[in-house]
C-alpha cells in the first residue's frame, strides 16, 4: 500500500449511528495535494514531529463543513497548539 | 513450497539469535562485538513482531481492520487524523522515547552489560510492547480515553482515583530526578550551560516566528532554531575558554536546581505558544535526527564491549547504586524494557491519529520495540567506555574520595584499573574541568555517545561531540520538565476543582500560579535535596523513579486484563498477567528493600537511624528526606496494591458469572476506507 493511493467508497451507511456525520473518509483529496514530492516529504515530516498542517485542515474543512469559512492560518495554530499541549501528556521520560 | 522457506527463514533468525545471546553469556575475556548484542535483540525483536505481536492482534484482541478509527469517525483535522501507520510510527516513537531508556542502562551497566541486556530484550517482548499496544487497542476502541478514565470505567472509581494519584506522584519524581540527571550534567560546565541556556532566547524567538510572524510555519521556525542552536554549541567552546565569559557560565548544583525550578514554573504558567510548544518541536527533531544516526554509527563501528558480562556488583555492593541485580536492575532500567509511562501517551494523542485497527499492532507494539532497541545503544555505549573510567565517572565524590590517586586506589578495590592521568586527559579531550564522580549518567553517555559519533564522523573533534550529545539529553529532557510540569498542573487543577470549584478552571489566573507553583515545589524540592545529598541524589532518586514508573505499568496491566477478561477472553489473560505477575514482585521486593532494609547504603529508614544523633549539622534535614522517600515508596506500593485487589475483584465477579462481562467500548461502526489495500 502506497501513502496516499489508496481508494475508498464513501457514502457512509446511513443506518449506523455516528457521533460525527463528516468523515475522513476522502484521502484521495489528500492524495492530491501532495502530488509533488517535497510537499509529501514536508507533510510526512510535519506528521512525525506533531506540528500543524493547515492545509490538511482546509481540505477538511472544504468536505466536512462547507459554506463556513475556516479559520486563517493564525487562528488556526492558536488552536491546534492549545490542543495538542493540552491536560495530557505528549512526551515521555 | 512457499511455506517451508518461510520456516527456514524464521528458523535462521532464531538460529542467529541465540547465537547471539550465547556469545553474550558464555564469552569470557576478550571484548565481545557489540554487534552480538544488536544481533540477539533484533532477532528477539522479528520472531516477537510475527508471532506474538499476531498472536495478541488477532486472537486476543480481534483486531478488525473494517472497524472505523476515532480518526475516521472523529476526524476534525486538528487532533483527531487518520495518519499513516509508518508515519505514526515515527510519530509515536518520538513521543515515547526520551531519556529514560538512555539513562536507566548506563546506571544498570554497573552490574555488567548482560543483566541489563537480558532485561531489556525479554522485557520489551513479553511486558512493555505487550502493555503499550493493550493500552493503546483499549483506547482506540474506547475513543481515544486516557488511562485514568478506562480504570475508572472499566475497573471501578477506587481503581480510577489510585491511577491518577499514582499518575500525578510518579510525575512529581519523574521531573525531579530528570531535572537532577540535567543539574549534574551542567554544573561546573560552562559550555553546556551556555548552551542550553541559548535554547531559552531561541525557542521564544521561534515561538514568536510560528505565532506572529510566519503563522504555523513549524517547520520553517525550526529550522532556524536548529541552525541558531548548532552555532550556540560552537561558541560555547570559546565561551569554556574565555576566562569572563566562561566565570558567568560556570554554576554550581544549587544555583542550576532553582534555575530549573523557575524555568518549569514559567512554562507552566506562560502560554505555550510561547515556550513550549517551540521547544518540543527543536527537541523532536533533535532527537529523533541523533537516535537515527547514533544507530547508524554504532552499526558501521561495531565498537567492542569493555565493560565484563557480569560484574561482581551483582550481589548489592553496587557504588553507583545499592541493591542485588534482582530486583534493582529491573527497576533501574524501566523506561526500554517496560515504561508505565507509556500507557498515558499510548491512552492521548496516538490512538486518535490511527487510520486502521490493525495499525495498532504496529504502532503499539512495534514502536516499543525501537524503544528498547535505543536502550540498547545506550547499553553499547555503557559498555564500550574502559570499566575505571566509568565508575570514576558514575560513583559519587564521597565513595571516591578527594583526590584522583584515591579514586583509582578504590577502583582498584573492585578489580578494575584506573591508569593516572585517564581522567585528567579525558576531561581535556571532552572540554570540562573535570569527569570525576559526575553522577546521572549523561555526562558518560555523552562520553559513550562522543566515541562512537567521532569515530564515524571525526571532523568537529570529541570535544564538540560531547557537548552535542549533552546537549541532545539536556534539551528534550527539559521538555519534558516543562511539559510534565504543565500537565502535573491540569491533574492538580482537576482534582482541586473538586474541592473549590474556581481552582478547577484552567485558564484563571490565580488557580494556574497556585497550582503551578505547587506542582514546581513537590519536584523541586526532591530536586533540591538530591542537589544537596553528598552521595549525589540519583543514588535514592532513580530507584524512587524506576519504581513509580515500574508500578504504573502495573496499573495499566491491571486496566488490561480487566477487559480482556470482560472481552470473554480469559483464557488469553496471562498475556497481560503474566507481565503483571513479574512486575509487581520485582517492584514490591524493590520497594519494600528501599523501605526496610537494614543496610543502610539501601534502606531510607535504616539510613535515617545512622545519622539519628550524628554531629553532622544537615543530620536532620536528611533524615527528614530518608523518612519522606520511604513514605513515597510505601504510597506508591499502596496504591498499587489497591488497584491489583480492585481488579482481582472485578476479574472474579466476571468469572464467577456474578457480574456481567460489560466493556465500555465505542459502538462499532464499519469502515469507509476500502479494507485490504
Amino acid at each position: 500500500m502506497r501513502w496516499g493511493t489508496r481508494t475508498e467508497k464513501q457514502e457512509p451507511d446511513a443506518k449506523t449511528p455516528r457521533k460525527c456525520e463528516c468523515r475522513e473518509g476522502s484521502l484521495r483529496v489528500t492524495a492530491e495535494a501532495i502530488r509533488s514530492g517535497t510537499a509529501r516529504v514536508l507533510r510526512v515530516v510535519r506528521e512525525v514531529v506533531g506540528a500543524p498542517d493547515y492545509e490538511r485542515y482546509l481540505e477538511h474543512h472544504a468536505r466536512c463543513h462547507p459554506g463556513a469559512a475556516p479559520l486563517d492560518p493564525r487562528a488556526f495554530y492558536a488552536e491546534f497548539v492549545t490542543r495538542r499541549f493540552g491536560p495530557g501528556p505528549t512526551r515521555c521520560c | 513450497m512457499r511455506r517451508l522457506l518461510s520456516r527456514l527463514v524464521w528458523l535462521a533468525v532464531g538460529a542467529l539469535g541465540a547465537t547471539g545471546f550465547a556469545l553474550l553469556a558464555l564469552h569470557r575475556g576478550e571484548p565481545v562485538s557489540a554487534a552480538w548484542i544488536l544481533i540477539a535483540g533484533v532477532a528477539s525483536y522479528v520472531i516477537a513482531y510475527r508471532f506474538y505481536s499476531r498472536f495478541i492482534a488477532l486472537k486476543v484482541f480481534g483486531l478488525d481492520a473494517r472497524r472505523a478509527t476515532p480518526a475516521e469517525r472523529l476526524g476534525n483535522g486538528r487532533d483527531f487524523v487518520p495518519t499513516h501507520k509508518w508515519v505514526l510510527f515515527g510519530h509515536h516513537f518520538a513521543a515515547i522515547a526520551g531519556a529514560g531508556p538512555l539513562i536507566g542502562p548506563m546506571l544498570a551497566a554497573q552490574f555488567g552489560y548482560l543483566p541489563g541486556t537480558l532485561w531489556l530484550i525479554a522485557g520489551v517482548v513479553v511486558g512493555g510492547a505487550v502493555q503499550d499496544f493493550t493500552i493503546l487497542f483499549a483506547s482506540l476502541r474506547r475513543d481515544g480515553k486516557s488511562l485514568g478514565q478506562m480504570a475508572k470505567e472499566e475497573v471501578n472509581p477506587v481503581a480510577g482515583m489510585a491511577a491518577m494519584l499514582a499518575i500525578l506522584a510518579i510525575m512529581i519524581i519523574l521531573l525531579a530526578v530528570l531535572a537532577l540527571v540535567v543539574v549534574n550534567a551542567l554544573k561546573a560546565s560552562p559550555w553546556g550551560l551556555f548552551t542550553i541556556a541559548c535554547t531559552i532566547p531561541i525557542a521564544l524567538l521561534m515561538g514568536w516566528w510560528m505565532k506572529a510572524l510566519r503563522p504555523g510555519r513549524v517547520l520553517e521556525a525550526s529550522a532556524v532554531g536548529v541552525t541558531l542552536l548548532l552555532v550556540a554549541l560552537v561558541a560555547g567552546r570559546w565561551v569554556s575558554q574565555d576566562p569572563t565569559w566562561a566565570h558567568w557560565f560556570t554554576w554550581p548544583g544549587p544555583r542550576l536546581a532553582w534555575a530549573i525550578i523557575a524555568y518549569g514554573f514559567a512554562a507552566s504558567v506562560l502560554p505555550v505558544w510561547l515556550l513550549l510548544s517551540p521547544r518540543d518541536y527543536l527537541s523532536t527533531f533533535l532527537k529523533v535526527g541523533t537516535v537515527l544516526f547514533l544507530a547508524v554509527a554504532i552499526l558501521i563501528l561495531l565498537p567492542p564491549l569493555r565493560l565484563p558480562a557480569l560484574t561482581r556488583f551483582t550481589d548489592g555492593t553496587g557504588p553507583v547504586f545499592a541493591g542485588k541485580v534482582f530486583p534493582f536492575a529491573f527497576i533501574t532500567i524501566a523506561c526500554g524494557a517496560i515504561s508505565g509511562f507509556h500507557a498515558l501517551v499510548a491512552s492521548g494523542t496516538t490512538p486518535k491519529m490511527l487510520t486502521r485497527e490493525s495499525d495498532a499492532r504496529l504502532i503499539g507494539y512495534g514502536g516499543m520495540l525501537m524503544e528498547s532497541f535505543v536502550g540498547l545503544m545506550a547499553m553499547i555505549a555503557a559498555a564500550t567506555l574502559d570499566p575505571g573510567v566509568y565508575f570514576a565517572m558514575n560513583v559519587p565524590a564521597a565513595t571516591l574520595g578527594p583526590t584522583a590517586a584515591t579514586a583509582a586506589t578504590k577502583i582498584a578495590e573492585w578489580g578494575f584499573t584506573l591508569q593516572p592521568g585517564t581522567m585528567e586527559a579525558l576531561a581535556r579531550q571532552m572540554g570540562e574541568a573535570t569527569l570525576f564522580s559526575r553522577t546521572g549518567g549523561a555526562p558518560s553517555l555523552a562520553v559513550g555517545m562522543a566515541a562512537i559519533l567521532g569515530g564515524v564522523v571525526s571532523g568537529p573533534g570529541l570535544a564538540l561531540w560531547y557537548h552535542f550529545a549533552i546537549m541532545f539529553e539536556a534539551l528534550f529532557i527539559l521538555t519534558t520538565v516543562d511539559a510534565g510540569t504543565r500537565v502535573g498542573r491540569f491533574m492538580l487543577q482537576e482534582i482541586a476543582g473538586h474541592v473549590w470549584e474556581p481552582l478547577g478552571r484552567t485558564s484563571w489566573y490565580p488557580s494556574i500560579f497556585l497550582t503551578s507553583a505547587a506542582v514546581v515545589l513537590a519536584w523541586g524540592h526532591f530536586l533540591y535535596q538530591g542537589v544537596l545529598d553528598p552521595l549525589g541524589g540519583i543514588n535514592s532518586l532513580w530507584p524512587l523513579f524506576g519504581i513509580a514508573n515500574q508500578l504504573l505499568a502495573a496499573v495499566a496491566l491491571c486496566v488490561g486484563t480487566t477487559i480482556i477478561v470482560k472481552m470473554g477472553k480469559a483464557r488469553y489473560a496471562w498475556v497481560t498477567l503474566a507481565p503483571l505477575a513479574w512486575l509487581a514482585s520485582a517492584t514490591l521486593t524493590a520497594g519494600w528493600q528501599k523501605v526496610f532494609a537494614a543496610d543502610p547504603r539501601l534502606g531510607f529508614l535504616a539510613h535515617a537511624r545512622t545519622l539519628a544523633g550524628s554531629a553532622n549539622p544537615d543530620a536532620a534535614r536528611m533524615i527528614f528526606n530518608d523518612r519522606l522517600d520511604a513514605a513515597l515508596a510505601l504510597l506508591f506500593m499502596a496504591v498499587v496494591l489497591v488497584v491489583i485487589a480492585a481488579s482481582a475483584r472485578e476479574w472474579w465477579l466476571v468469572l464467577a458469572g456474578r457480574k456481567a462481562p460489560v466493556v465500555h467500548e465505542s459502538p462499532f461502526v464499519e469502515t469507509a476506507y476500502a479494507v485490504g489495500d
